[in-house]
């Protein structure tokens, strides 16, 4: 039987941390057996497979890396692919950005469970060592620090794998987008809820708004926040915008738990006067703040808060009723929040001025589908109302107001991430097709009846599962691929 | 008839409505967007039965170019203010300008401190808004969504006095024989006020010159 080799093959301790490296060095001389030489090899072998799966591992599941990717893919991105092309490079980008990482990591993460298996085979073989000394003590426990950490490993990975759902994509851009789009209707998971609505929204920005491009880093807040919050504010809102500001903060998502604790209402505060008093500055929004502005900044507070807890939302009431409200995870939905509700507000900033062109604009588009597809509701409704008393609360809060968080969270997947068609145009799908779905209903109600069905009229409909959620959705794209299809044959 | 509650924003309007229209008050109320709508009916002494078409208005000052549009149809308007918020008070005159360049000459208006529960925070004196309503020549009532108490006689009050008033008017035209009926607005429902006070009135529309 040969003896181990006397010094430690090079490779086998190459990249490990120097506290690792003289263990192995010492514990390699001090070898009596082939069997325990292999006690060390998979030991090395683990300890570094384990090493490589956590850095795959956190890469991965910090998916803003990927955002800014998309981000700079679509400022930059292939000057071959169309604009719309380049907005569904983007998106494609930010959703399939994860798999090879992810890939990387599960092959790693399968070297690594093998080299632990040897290393247990091999440990259980080593009969030339007492098991007082301190080289057993040392193999049991590595292999139970590494067991532990492999297990840790597998599990984060198995949720960062949600991120790789569209494994087969189709090679063609407009094929690709409407496969996205197609899968992003059927729901987001939530692990990458918050990065994809991040990526989108900044996505959309970079396509759809004139200008220079603007950046949209979190960093930029904490300069707004000094500048413009608190007595040392450099630059002060004025007394009534803080007033309105500060009334309006306590009647938002008043019923749901998480918004009644006083970090979270303050962060709101916050974010509403940062907003207000920095709009018109050089990257921030060009409208002042309008009240149902804060009604928009709470889907993504709390979206974004479940993501840095890791829960569903559905489970951060519970979470805060048990533990609290966490500080860290607040302050970072904070920060993507505001940078969300800017862009957001960015893109529907028509619908925010003094006149609200950008209301009147949908709602013709609202009026034109229903006139169009369902003429009996349009003279039914024309007689008693106006559609801007039926739609204007629908597009000013994004129909925040009009579902349970859960499903309007599952309404915005669609209307964020479903292509990139201009988001006044999907909302206005949207409206339509919830008028439509209420035709029967609505045609059997006249002038008050009718004026008090349509103030509710998504709850007259409801209550709402993922499954009508989904199906609501398609309908607005059906509506929508038809006006597509119809502006197309309509031009010669 | 058609009555808009206006006044500044977190005043209560919200809640004025839903007491007087489903006997109920929320503290978890949200900010209205825009317009809501209600609606109720009373029965007068005489056995009419009134019914009321109620508009609240949201209450920042950005969304007046979406509201002012809904005053236009109404013949009366509550105009209501915080009792434990001076500001709130004290802005209640633009607010009287508001009415005067976009609803009817003849709006029936009634200031309505609310809040009144809240004694302990008072500001704004009862004499001090009594005294306003005099010499603008505007009804005054104090009510409290909160306990409920006047907010069914705010709304009767001014449903009888706009009663009151139109049927006072329709006789008075139906003597003259010339009166000119102006419709208001597209809705069925909305009573028509004949007016044969000024003859080439358009209230509804700013006039630059005369």
């Amino acid at each position: 039987m040969d003896g181990p080799p006397l010094h430690v093959p090079e490779d086998a301790v190459r990249g490990l941390p120097g506290h690792v490296r003289s263990v192995v060095v010492v514990w390699w001389e001090d070898m009596v057996s082939l069997e325990a030489a292999a006690v060390v090899l998979g030991t090395v072998h683990a300890v570094r497979a384990v090493r490589a799966a956590e850095a795959w591992h956190t890469a991965v599941a910090e998916a803003n890396p990927f955002v800014e990717h998309a981000l700079a893919c679509a400022l930059t991105g292939p000057p071959e692919l169309a604009r719309p092309g380049r907005a569904a490079h983007a998106r494609i980008l930010l959703w399939t950005g994860a798999a090879p990482a992810l890939a990387g990591a599960r092959a790693q993460l399968v070297a690594a469970r093998s080299a632990l298996a040897t290393l247990r085979t091999s440990a259980s073989k080593l009969p030339v060592v007492e098991s007082s000394t301190p080289l057993a003590g040392l193999a049991a426990r590595w292999i139970r620090k590494i067991g532990a950490r492999l297990t840790h490993a597998a599990r984060v990975l198995a949720e960062a794998s949600e991120l790789t759902k569209p494994q087969v994509l189709p090679g063609d851009a407009d094929e690709l987008q409407s496969e996205i789009g197609f899968r992003l209707i059927s729901g987001v998971p939530a692990t990458a809820r918050a990065a994809s609505w991040t990526g989108a929204l900044h996505a959309y920005l970079a396509h759809h708004t004139l200008g220079p491009p603007r950046t949209h880093r979190t960093a930029e807040y904490s300069e707004l926040v000094a500048r413009h919050w608190g007595p040392d504010a450099s630059v002060a809102l004025d007394e009534t915008a803080l007033h309105q500001i500060s009334v309006d903060v306590p009647r938002t998502q008043p019923k749901v738990l998480f918004f009644k604790e006083s970090a979270v209402t303050e962060a709101m505060e916050r974010i509403g006067v940062v907003f207000t008093a920095s709009h018109g500055e050089a990257w921030t929004s060009p409208v002042a703040y309008a009240q149902g502005m804060l009604d928009l900044s709470a889907p993504f507070l709390l979206v974004f808060y479940a993501a840095a807890k890791v829960l569903p939302t559905r489970g951060v009431d519970d979470s805060v009723a048990e533990h609290g409200i966490d500080a860290d995870a607040l302050d970072s939905a904070e920060r993507l929040a505001f940078v969300c509700l800017r862009a957001l507000i960015e893109a529907l900033a028509h619908c925010f001025t003094p006149n609200r062109e950008g209301v009147s604009h949908i709602v013709r588009i609202v009026h034109g589908y229903v006139a169009d597809l369902a003429p009996e509701l349009d003279a039914h409704l024309r007689q008693h109302l106006e559609y801007a008393v039926v739609v204007f609360r629908w597009i000013n809060c994004v129909f925040v107001r009009e579902f349970d968080l859960e499903s309007l969270i599952r309404l915005w997947d669609g209307l964020l991430l479903g292509g990139s068609a201009a988001l006044p145009g999907a909302i206005a799908a949207l409206a339509a097709a919830l008028l439509l779905r209420a035709r029967e209903l609505l045609l059997g109600l006249d002038s008050t009846e009718l004026l008090m069905a349509v103030q509710d009229l998504a709850s007259a409909l409801g209550p709402w599962d993922a499954g009508d959620v989904q199906a609501l959705l398609v309908e607005a794209n059906a509506l929508r691929s038809l006006r597509a299809s119809k502006s197309e044959a309509g031009t010669p | 008839y058609t009555v808009v509650l206006i006044g500044d924003s977190a005043v209560g309007k919200s809640n004025l409505l839903s007491r007087f229209t489903r006997d109920e008050f929320s503290l978890e109320s949200k900010s209205t967007i825009g317009v809501e709508f209600a609606t109720r009916s009373i029965s007068t002494d005489d056995g009419k039965v009134l019914k009321a078409q109620i508009w609240d208005t949201a209450g920042q000052e950005r969304y007046r170019a979406i509201t002012s549009a809904y005053y236009r149809g109404a013949v009366g308007a509550l105009l209501v203010y915080d009792i434990s918020k001076y500001e709130t008070f004290s802005n209640v005159e633009r607010w009287l300008k508001e009415l005067r360049d976009h609803a009817e000459n003849h709006i029936e208006v009634m200031l309505v401190g609310n809040k009144s529960d809240l004694r302990h925070l008072r500001v704004v004196m009862t004499e001090d808004a009594e005294a306003f309503a005099q010499e603008n020549g505007i009804s005054f009532i104090e009510t409290s969504a909160l306990d409920a108490s006047n907010v069914e006689e705010a709304f009767s009050s001014i449903l009888t006095k706009i009663y009151e008033k139109v049927s006072r008017k329709s006789m008075n035209s139906d003597a003259a024989g010339s009166g000119k009926t102006k419709p208001m607005a597209n809705n069925a429902s909305k009573v028509i006020v004949v007016d044969n006070e000024n003859d080439d009135a358009a209230p509804a529309k700013k006039k630059k010159c005369c």
